[in-house]
Formats: structure tokens, sequence, C-alpha cells
């Protein structure tokens, strides 16, 4: 498990020039957006990166090597996650450190408590994100796991904006998951309960797995 | 360290039937053409990917169970895969250490220091013999009892073969319970190291037998047609037309050379007995 986050964490500062330059542009965004825009961009585009430490193992079929560490299918699986959350957190706080001093130095700093819910949605919309795309790459790999990943966001979207159009149910989504605690409360269990079913598949896939 | 008996696995046309035993101390070695099965049996007995039928032990266990603990014991080198391209030796070190108890950091860093491997330069740069150096230190460099090696030597030159089975000879005389699988189609390569040869051909072992007998005891006799005629064919195991007669492969070069002083007996190689046993026909 040590090692091979010391792989993907290795390969992730390969690109640290591409971080550096989002990082920097997330700042930009943080005191010229209004709102939380940067945490969500700069939160989901780091768990893309993490993401895509699966693309590296498979470009250069480093699979039968990996395997063959003192590692299982299991450790593999969890420390994907592990690594792609360690990211996505990483980048979350990053941009939120950021949106607070810009916040600050704005003078637009009002209530903290609010301000802190409006970032903690990106938590578990992140954790969603990794915990869909994550079994799919290891499912189907990077070429094909990609349009599998669009298909099931794409059926997402069209689903809820569907049920936000059925009569009696126009609720405005951004408006009750900014603002209600309680649905950012279920959101939180839904993205663990998420992890906790993504994580046993992906368990599974990498486990019965042929390299 | 390794027992296969009659492991199966099926991919389309392709049927591996592979029947062999690895015991601790000794070194075997696996010869066939491209797409004979060397990969596919090396990869069985690793556990990556699942067999079909027959039985497959590794340390005592079935290839899919083997544990983090018991993969400690096996060192590890693919010809088609290893770290990503993108890495660098300090990455490698750093992933080693962290992946292995046992990992001989010390060792690992003097041999590159020795062989000149760069530190922060990109595995992707590396060329053919830096790149198998690195794959066959990095399977070596822990400590392992049991060394599975899939073509180490592939696309070397001579002088780049040489350090790399220098490697392994060096490492294996360190501990005289080591046991080492190595597939290879440079029959040098496997002549000068395995105790034992598996030849395999189209997914069946179609010959095994000691290195030392097939260096002393088989040989190719050349023979015009008139020759082939009269000698003796009992102890003939294969026969190839050739443009100036026939080549005809046995085990019993004394009983030919005593016979026949007359026929050309060309001693045996492994190159020789990959072609007589691939190509030839039993007349």
């Amino acid at each position: 498990m040590k090692g091979l986050l010391t792989k993907d964490f290795a390969l992730f500062f390969q690109r640290k020039r591409t971080f550096i330059f989002l990082a920097l542009w997330a700042v930009v965004m943080s005191f010229t957006v209004s709102g939380s825009f940067a945490i969500g961009w700069m939160t989901i585009i780091a768990s893309f990166f993490a993401i895509s430490s699966l693309s590296y193992d498979e470009y250069d079929n480093c699979y039968p090597m990996l395997m063959s560490l003192p590692i299982d299918g299991k450790t593999y699986a969890i420390e994907k996650y592990l690594f792609a959350f360690l990211s996505g957190f990483g980048a979350w706080l990053f941009s939120c450190a950021v949106n607070i001093i810009a916040l600050a130095v704005k003078g637009e700093l009002t209530d903290p408590g609010t301000d802190l819910i409006q970032m903690a949605i990106f938590i578990p919309v992140f954790m969603i994100l990794i915990d869909i795309s994550l079994p799919l790459n290891m499912k189907f790999g990077s070429e094909r796991g990609r349009m599998a990943i669009l298909i099931i966001w794409g059926v997402i979207f069209v689903g809820l904006f569907l049920v936000s159009k059925l009569p009696g149910l126009e609720i405005s989504i951004d408006e009750s998951l900014i603002n209600g605690p309680a649905v950012i409360g279920i959101a939180y269990i839904a993205a663990i309960i998420l992890t906790v079913v993504s994580m046993f598949i992906s368990i599974k896939v990498m486990s019965n797995k042929e390299y | 360290m390794i027992k296969l008996t009659n492991v199966q696995k099926n991919y389309g046309n392709f049927r591996l039937n592979m029947t062999m035993e690895l015991p601790a101390g000794k070194v075997s070695g696996i010869v066939g053409r491209n797409g004979a099965g060397k990969s596919t049996t090396i990869k069985a007995i690793l556990g990556l990917i699942s067999t079909d039928g027959g039985s497959a032990a590794v340390l005592g266990k079935n290839p899919r169970e083997l544990t983090p603990e018991d993969k400690e014991q096996i060192g590890v080198a693919f010809s088609d895969s290893g770290f990503s391209t993108y890495l660098c030796v300090n990455d490698i070190v750093r992933i080693l250490r962290n992946s292995y108890k046992n990992f001989d950091e010390e060792f690992f860093l003097d041999y590159c220091q020795k062989n000149k491997l760069p530190m922060s330069k990109r595995i992707k740069d590396f060329s053919t013999g830096m790149n198998a150096k690195l794959r066959v230190l990095t399977a070596i460099s822990h400590r392992a009892k049991l060394l599975i090696l899939d073509e180490p030597t592939a696309g070397l030159d001579v002088v780049a073969r040489n350090e790399v089975l220098d490697m392994l000879r060096n490492y294996l005389a360190e501990d005289p319970g080591r046991a080492l699988l190595i597939s290879s189609h440079i029959s040098t390569d496997l002549e000068g190291l395995c105790d034992d040869i598996y030849m395999i051909n189209n997914g069946e072992i179609i010959f095994h037998e000691d290195t030392d007998v097939i260096m002393d005891e088989y040989a190719v006799l050349k023979l015009s047609a008139d020759s082939y005629e009269r000698i003796d064919k009992q102890y003939i195991l294969k026969t190839k037309k050739e443009s100036f007669g026939y080549s005809c492969f046995t085990n019993q070069k004394k009983y030919y050379t005593e016979n026949y002083p007359e026929i050309i007996v060309e001693g045996g190689s492994i190159d020789e007995l990959i072609i007589m046993m691939t190509e030839g026909g039993n007349d």
C-alpha cells in the first residue's frame, strides 16, 4: 500500500507544473469569480488527476509488474481510493484556504458558518465522482471506462433534470444544495455509502482481473 | 518452489497444458518460439491469470492465493512490464523501500552506481540495456528465494546480456537455496545458467532434459541421402530434410560417433534443439 502510494504521488508530482498552473488559476478565480466556484473546480480537477493514475498503470503495461509486488487486488483497489481522496481533499483544503483569504481581502467574509457549509458540499461531490469513476476505470480500462463514466454522468444529470421538472417537485437543486445543511448531511451519508459500495465493487474487479 | 501439474489455460485457439517442477536451489529454463506459451506459463505461476484446469503450487500455495508475505519471497522481471516509464530510479528506490521489508537499498544503489544507471533520468529515456538491468535489479534487490524472469535479456547486445547473466549468477551463488525460473529464446543464456531446460511448443512441454545431458548426449547428424538410408535410426528423435540431405536429432551422440565415424556430428545446443524439435519430423 505504502509503495503504491509512493508510486502514485511520484507520478502525480511529475505533472507539478500543470498543477501549479491550475492552482494559480484557482487563486485568480477566487479573487475574480464570486461564490465557491474555484473550490469545486480545483477539487474536481485534482480528483480527475488522481483517477488518471490508473491510466499510467495501464499505459506502460505496468499491471503484471505491480501485481507481482507484495500486494493483492484488494490493496491495489483500496490504495486508489485513498490516493484519490487524499488528492481531492488536499486540493479542497488548498482552494478553501485561498477562497477564505480572497473573501477576507474582498471584505465579503460574512458568516463563517455559511461559508463553511458552502465549501463542505464539494467533499461529497468529489467523493461521488471518484466512487463512480474508479470501478468503471478498473473494470473497463481507461479508454472504455471514460466512455462509461460519461454515459453514467449523462444519465444522472438527465435524471436529475427530469425529476426537478416533475409537477410539484420544481425545486432549485443548486439553492437547496448550497443552502441546506440537511441536504449536505444527506450528501455526506450518500457519499460514504457509495464509497463503501464502490470500494467493494473495485476490490472484486481487481481480485478477479487477469493481467 | 513451483509445481505445475497439467495446468491449463485456453485463449481462443491457444491451449496451454503445462507440467513442470522447480525445487529449491535449482535453475530451470523455459525455451520456445514466440507465442509458444512461455509468458502465459509465468503469468499462471504468479497468479496473474486464472487457470482452466490442473493444479499449480508456488511456495506450496495456489498462485491466486499468494499473500503479500509470500510475494516478498518472489522476485519477478518481465520483458514487457515494469514500473511506469515516467518514473526515475530515485522514485523506484522509494517505491521498493516502501514495498519490501527486505529491500537491500545499499546493494541497489551500489549496483546503480557501478553500472552507471542514472538516478534522476526518466526510465523512458533509458537504453534497452539499462532498462533490462534495472528490471533484473528490481527483482533481486529484496533477497527473494524464488526468481521468475521472463525474457530478461531480450533485445540486449552480447555485453549487456553477459552483465545481466553475471548479476544472476552472483545472486544465485550467494545462497544455494535460491531458485530461478527463466524464459528465453536466446539459447546461450540458458546453456550457461540452467540446470535443466523445458521446451514448450504450442502450449505443451515437448521436451525436458538436464542441460548437461543436452550438451553431452544430444547431437545433430548431418547426413547425405545415402548416409541417411544406411544408418541405424533407432536413436533418431527428429529428422529434417535439408538441401544437402538430412539433419537428424539424436540423444545418443556417442553411439553415432563411434559407429559412423564418417558422418558429421554436431554437438547438441539449445538452438538446434528448438529447431529440430519444432520443425523436425519423425521419419
